[in-house]
């Protein structure tokens, strides 16, 4: 099995925060956007859309409920522009509006409610190889999404987003132990899903 | 494989991952854009307001001033009165020009009518309404005296100025309004009392740009979990009601141009928004109400000082500058948060006082000498005292639309 190299994690790994290198066409698009101009925001919307639908799919792991976060994380979105000051890149201000937006809509459905349905971590990360590389994006998609909701939200926040425990413990109301070990549980049975998927 | 680089690869694979997107979402966002604009405020411009008060007080000047300036054009007693009825009144002695006051100028000018109404009585009727709308008023058989065709100096003129106080001393018709221009002016120089029923609505216009940004629940990069029972969160499509005040103020004037006042005021500020109700037992939430509809009031008492000039002050207008100061305290801060289980009323209390100063120009009509209606619009400015979140935190300039009716106490 292929693995990854240092070198290459270090090239790959790149924050939401770094800010632009002389401004994206999407901040072009936020003087427009912020008067109303509704052709501007149809094309931040169309720029912005498949990205953070992705990320929506993730949070709620259904595409339906996805789709209702994106509509509802745009309306703030736009609502919110004002607040942009322009000092970090636009696109990783905008995925904590829809990052916020999906744990809003976690909190009203109750699925950020402790699950015991996860089991309990079996062990620490063996030295064996797991074929992630080997999957495509849509199996990957389909098995995070299929973890508990309150797991799949900490590992989202903590893998694929970058936020900190004490950060992710603050946004879901928990400590930060619990953050870790929720992190820690679907780690392990996400590499269960993933063998079992082989 | 180790943690760190299971992470790495699910974030690879993660990156930039993109999903497409049914169409409509979209629309769903422009109806909720639409709503959102829809569910904005009725504006009362602040800037529109200030120019349609100036406007309106250039008017009300130039409205005012005129008359004084045609006072030079007046007839003067001797004149058209020798050449209406061949009885010539005896002349008049003018005020020194910076002793006149706008009372004295009336008393002129009433002489003057007077004897342009003896010339011709078709003219009667316009003159009595003359005399109404300068505030003397004049019994039924007053106006038959005045349309008397006998000789004007021999009229005995105490029946037109009954409301002067010595009327004995009265030998003929200027002597008469000399007099009563003396006694009012007497009475203003030594000041007078007047209470006031007020209304005031004020602008609900809140800024654009990066000054509109509403302050969030913390500066951490999410909306936290709550950790107590309340609201915890406010949402951004939000709406402010028209801020209004009632009241009662006292006034008292020193002299013809100076007064001050005070009073107590009541207002009530209001906005609507979407937000988040959560309720927090042990540390844990037992209930939590998201993007619910909530209500917030909040009352205040006041007690405002007022200084006020008065530019012109004839018999029935006034246009005057007023210098305000206000204290005031939140007596409720009142949320109603509607769930389907029944409504929800938090009350919080507030310390401290929402301090604010303000400059208006005004025009008050004297319906009466006891009675008028004024127009006060203010710009006001809310000073930063802690207060909860409300239009006045928002956007500290305001501007005020305070009108009321104000009733004259004596001396």
């Amino acid at each position: 099995m292929k693995r990854l190299t240092g070198k290459l994690h270090l090239i790959t790994w790149t924050t939401t925060e770094d800010p632009p290198a002389g401004g994206s066409s999407l901040e072009r698009l936020v003087p427009a956007c912020r008067s109303g101009d509704r052709k501007a925001q149809k094309r931040l919307f169309d720029a912005l859309a498949p990205k953070m639908m992705a990320l929506c799919l993730r949070y709620t792991g259904d595409r339906p409920t996805a789709e209702d976060v994106l509509q509802d994380g745009f309306i703030t979105l736009f609502s919110r522009l004002d607040s942009y000051s322009g000092a970090g890149s636009f696109e990783g201000w905008a995925r904590r509006i829809f990052v916020n937006t999906a744990l809003m809509h976690l909190r009203k459905t109750d699925a950020l409610k402790l699950s015991d349905d996860i089991g309990e971590a079996r062990g620490l990360f063996t030295e064996e190889a797991t074929p992630v590389q080997k999957m495509g994006y849509r199996e990957l998609m389909a098995l995070i999404g299929r973890l508990p909701a309150d797991a799949r939200t900490v590992f989202n926040m903590y893998v694929i987003e970058g936020y900190s425990h004490k950060e992710i413990a603050e946004a879901l109301g928990i400590n930060e132990a619990t953050s870790r070990s929720k992190l820690q549980r679907a780690r392990i049975r996400l590499q269960e899903m993933i063998k079992e998927q082989e | 494989m180790k943690e760190n680089e299971f992470d790495i690869s699910v974030r690879n694979l993660m990156s930039g991952a993109e999903e497409t997107v049914s169409p409509d979402v979209w629309k769903g966002v422009e109806a909720g854009l639409d709503r959102a604009a829809r569910r904005r405020v009725v504006p009362v411009w602040l800037w529109r307001g200030v120019a349609a008060a100036a406007v309106a007080a250039a008017a009300a000047a130039f409205v005012l001033l005129r008359p004084a300036q045609n006072l030079s054009n007046q007839p003067t007693i001797q004149q058209p009165v020798a050449q209406a009825t061949d009885a010539p009144l005896p002349a008049v002695t003018q005020p020194e020009e910076d002793d006149v006051t706008p009372v004295e100028k009336q008393a002129v000018r009433l002489q003057g009518r007077i004897a342009q109404a003896v010339e011709s009585s078709a003219e009667n009727d316009a003159f009595v309404a003359y005399l109404k709308e300068i505030g003397v008023d004049l019994d039924e058989d007053e106006v038959v005296i005045i349309s008397d065709p006998s000789p004007y100096p021999e009229r005995k003129p105490a029946s037109v100025v009954t409301a002067a106080s010595t009327p004995e001393s009265f030998t003929s018709d200027d002597e008469a309004l000399r007099q009563l221009a003396f006694e009012e002016h007497r009475t203003r120089r030594k000041g007078e009392f007047s209470m006031s029923i007020l209304g005031n609505i004020q602008s609900n216009t809140r800024p654009q740009g990066p000054a509109n940004k509403m302050r969030r629940t913390s500066g951490s990069l999410f909306v936290p979990a709550p950790t107590r029972t309340g609201i915890s969160r406010e949402g951004t499509e939000f709406s402010f009601g028209l801020p209004v005040s009632g009241g009662l103020s006292f006034r008292y004037d020193f002299n013809p141009r100076w007064g001050i006042g005070t009073g107590v005021v009541y207002t009530n500020l209001s906005r609507s928004f979407l937000g988040d109700y959560s309720v927090v037992e042990n540390g844990t939430p037992v209930k939590n109400l998201f993007d619910t509809d909530i209500t917030n009031q909040q009352h205040f008492i006041g007690i405002p000082v007022n200084v006020f000039f008065n530019i012109v002050n004839t018999g029935n207008w006034n246009f005057h500058v007023r210098l305000d100061g206000m204290g005031e305290k939140l007596v409720d801060n009142h949320f109603l948060v509607h769930d389907s289980d029944g409504d929800i009323h938090l009350h919080e209390k507030s310390s401290g006082l929402q301090f604010s100063t303000g400059v208006g120009v005004g025009v008050e009509f004297k319906f009466s000498p006891s009675l008028g209606i004024y127009f006060d619009p203010t710009l006001r400015y809310y000073f930063d005292g802690n207060q909860p979140r409300s239009l006045r935190t928002i956007q500290p300039l305001r501007m005020d639309f305070e009108a009321g009716l104000r009733f004259s106490l004596g001396r």
